[in-house]
């Protein structure tokens, strides 16, 4: 399987305040990765660098380039929606559609007209007239018209109902993703995502505090609801996280023997949001 | 399949999306000063023929003896061909100045704002998403403003002279005097315009290190680009004028932004314009402005947008 993204001791300092702290990961073709962490941990940032964005020290290939040499090269196999509403309040939107067409060679006109259809957004509209979910839409339409290697997307469906945020998930599923793409998807919804993604990765504070299979995840990792007389027998295991729920403990144990935890209590796949908070937990407190 | 595109024809999108953002300055500005222009003639025209004074004497000399409207029509019809040339020479160069003036300020603005506003409303994340080399997007505002936008101008010019010889030669029929060789042939419209064609041309080259320099800020300032286009050249002149009491740098500065030369010579036509210019200093504003123009594309910021 190719190798879509490297990254090696990727650094990136906004004063004193780590946005990359020497980081290293790889993106495999045909994975989807979700990128987690709190605000300000450093995912967009991470993003941007992956995009030529944003300078950094360190190395990154992208699809066998150099973002930082080759970005207009690398934009033609490469897609990304930022986590704003970045199109330019005077573009008419069929005026972002003769652009793309204009300049993308991957772009697939009747494609956005098909998704563009199936939302209320009219085509003389002004991007300045549509309100700030249409707007998500309208990017997210126009961004799954166009047929690359690798997709990023940071926060896509923040903004949206319901509604559209299952459809568009649905879409970039089953419609959108196959073996030959990649996507690398950043988002606090991660309940949302987490039925779609082949990969975890968790980010906080500039460091990545996990990288993760769907698949390893729920070998690595078990929650037990421990009962009150099992406490201690549980702690001596060194659960890294633990939460009480009504009248129980949820314990986190990471490779721990399925055999000793099954006398616990119940075991479950942990969600991806107390896996998040453990993890983060976790790597805060080794810092302390 | 993927389709094949072009340099040009990636070019010759970007200037249409030069066009879709600046339709008002590129667009509705000169057509908009059109429609004031000839409509003022027209409604001059009316009022000087239903009041019996001369728009030919008013424009030509406003101190004229009283002849009536006829009388100035038919001396002005008979007067040698230089002085009717010389007559309409100035009369069309004052009614294209003011559009001169109006594109070489939406040139300033325009230079000045156009990356630094695609940063400011973070549309330059989306621009950068796609395919299109800094380079590409540089050259193109430039073809776009000084090659696209001028061509519109000089047609709009062209339209609105052509206009106002049609009401001057509809206001000439009512005193029966030759139209042709009084307004039409003396006027050399198409000449004036080949001529603004050339200026136009050679104007690129001329304007290109203030325009680039614009640029330049436009692309690299995080905050106030007029600040950062300004400040270089106060820190220069203010010296200059306390020592010199007049400001050399300020002078060139200013000639390269707002070509007024154009005007000395118009009468020579070709080749006023190409003596004016064809010398030492053309060959150093188009090194300085190619510079500035590599300098701006190397500094294009689209960081920690």
């Amino acid at each position: 399987m190719k190798t879509v993204v490297r990254a090696e001791n990727l650094c990136k300092y906004f004063g004193d305040t780590a946005a990359m702290d020497n980081i290293s990961f790889s993106v495999q073709q045909g994975s989807i990765v979700g990128l987690v962490g709190p605000n300000g941990a450093g995912k967009t940032s991470t993003l941007k660098a992956i995009l030529g964005l944003t300078g950094f020290e360190g190395t990154l290939e992208v699809l066998g380039k150099d973002p930082r040499k080759s970005r207009h090269l690398l934009m033609e196999d490469v897609c990304f929606i930022a986590d704003v509403g970045i199109l330019p309040r005077w573009l008419k939107v069929a005026n972002a559609i003769d652009y793309i067409e204009g300049v993308h060679p991957c772009f697939n006109r009747e494609r956005a007209l098909e998704l563009i259809g199936e939302t209320k957004i009219s085509l003389d509209k002004k991007v300045g007239q549509l309100s700030k979910g249409m707007v998500t839409q309208l990017h997210l339409a126009l961004i799954l018209a166009i047929n690359v290697k690798l997709l990023v997307l940071d926060e896509p469906t923040l903004g949206l109902d319901i509604l559209y945020q299952k459809s568009f998930f649905d879409r970039l599923l089953n419609d959108y993703f196959d073996n030959e793409t990649s996507i690398i998807i950043s988002t606090h919804q991660v309940e949302e995502v987490k039925s779609i993604l082949t990969h975890l990765m968790f980010i906080d504070d500039g460091k990545i505090s996990l990288n993760i299979s769907m698949d390893e995840l729920a070998d690595t990792y078990a929650e037990v609801l421990v009962s009150s007389d099992k406490y201690e027998e549980a702690e001596a295991l060194g659960p890294i996280h633990v939460r009480n729920i009504l009248g129980a403990r949820a314990m986190l144990f990471e490779n721990a023997r399925p055999e000793a935890l099954q006398e616990l209590g119940d075991i479950h796949v942990p969600s991806v949001t107390d896996l998040f908070v453990a993890k983060i937990h976790q790597s805060r407190g080794s810092q302390q | 399949m993927n389709k094949i595109i072009t340099p040009t024809g990636k070019m010759i999108t970007l200037v249409r999306r030069e066009f879709w953002e600046q339709r008002i300055s590129f667009l509705l500005v000169p057509f908009s000063c059109i429609a004031l222009a000839v409509i003022a003639l027209a409604v001059s025209v009316i009022q000087a023929y239903f009041n019996d004074y001369s728009i030919l004497a008013n424009l030509a000399n406003p101190s004229i003896d009283p002849m009536t409207a006829a009388e100035r029509m038919v001396d002005f019809a008979a007067a040698p061909i230089e002085v009717r040339e010389h007559f309409w020479d100035m009369f069309y160069m004052s009614s294209t100045s003011l559009l001169f003036l109006v594109f070489w300020g939406i040139m300033i603005y325009y230079f000045l704002a156009t990356l630094y506003q695609q940063r400011k409303d973070r549309s330059i994340l989306f621009w950068n998403s796609m395919p299109v080399s800094d380079t590409l997007t540089i050259l193109s505002k430039l073809l776009a403003g000084l090659v696209i936008a001028y061509a519109v101008f000089l047609l709009s010019m062209l339209a609105m002279q052509l206009l106002m010889m049609v009401i001057l030669s509809i206001y000439g029929l009512l005193f029966d005097v030759e139209i042709w060789s009084t307004f039409i042939a003396p006027a050399n419209i198409f000449y004036r315009f080949a001529c603004n064609v050339v200026f136009g041309i050679v104007n690129i080259f001329w304007c290109l290190p203030v325009y680039a320099w614009l640029l330049l800020c436009s692309a690299w300032a995080k905050s106030a680009p007029l600040a950062w286009a300004a400040g270089p050249l106060i820190i220069c002149v203010v010296p200059e004028l306390i020592i010199y009491e007049r400001s050399d740098i300020l002078l060139v500065f200013f000639q390269h932004m707002i070509p007024m030369w154009m005007f000395e010579n118009s009468e020579t036509g070709f080749s006023g314009i190409l003596s004016q210019v064809m010398n030492g200093e053309l060959l150093l504003a188009a090194i300085v402005g190619v510079g500035l123009v590599y300098a701006a594309i190397r500094l294009n910021r689209s960081e920690d947008v």
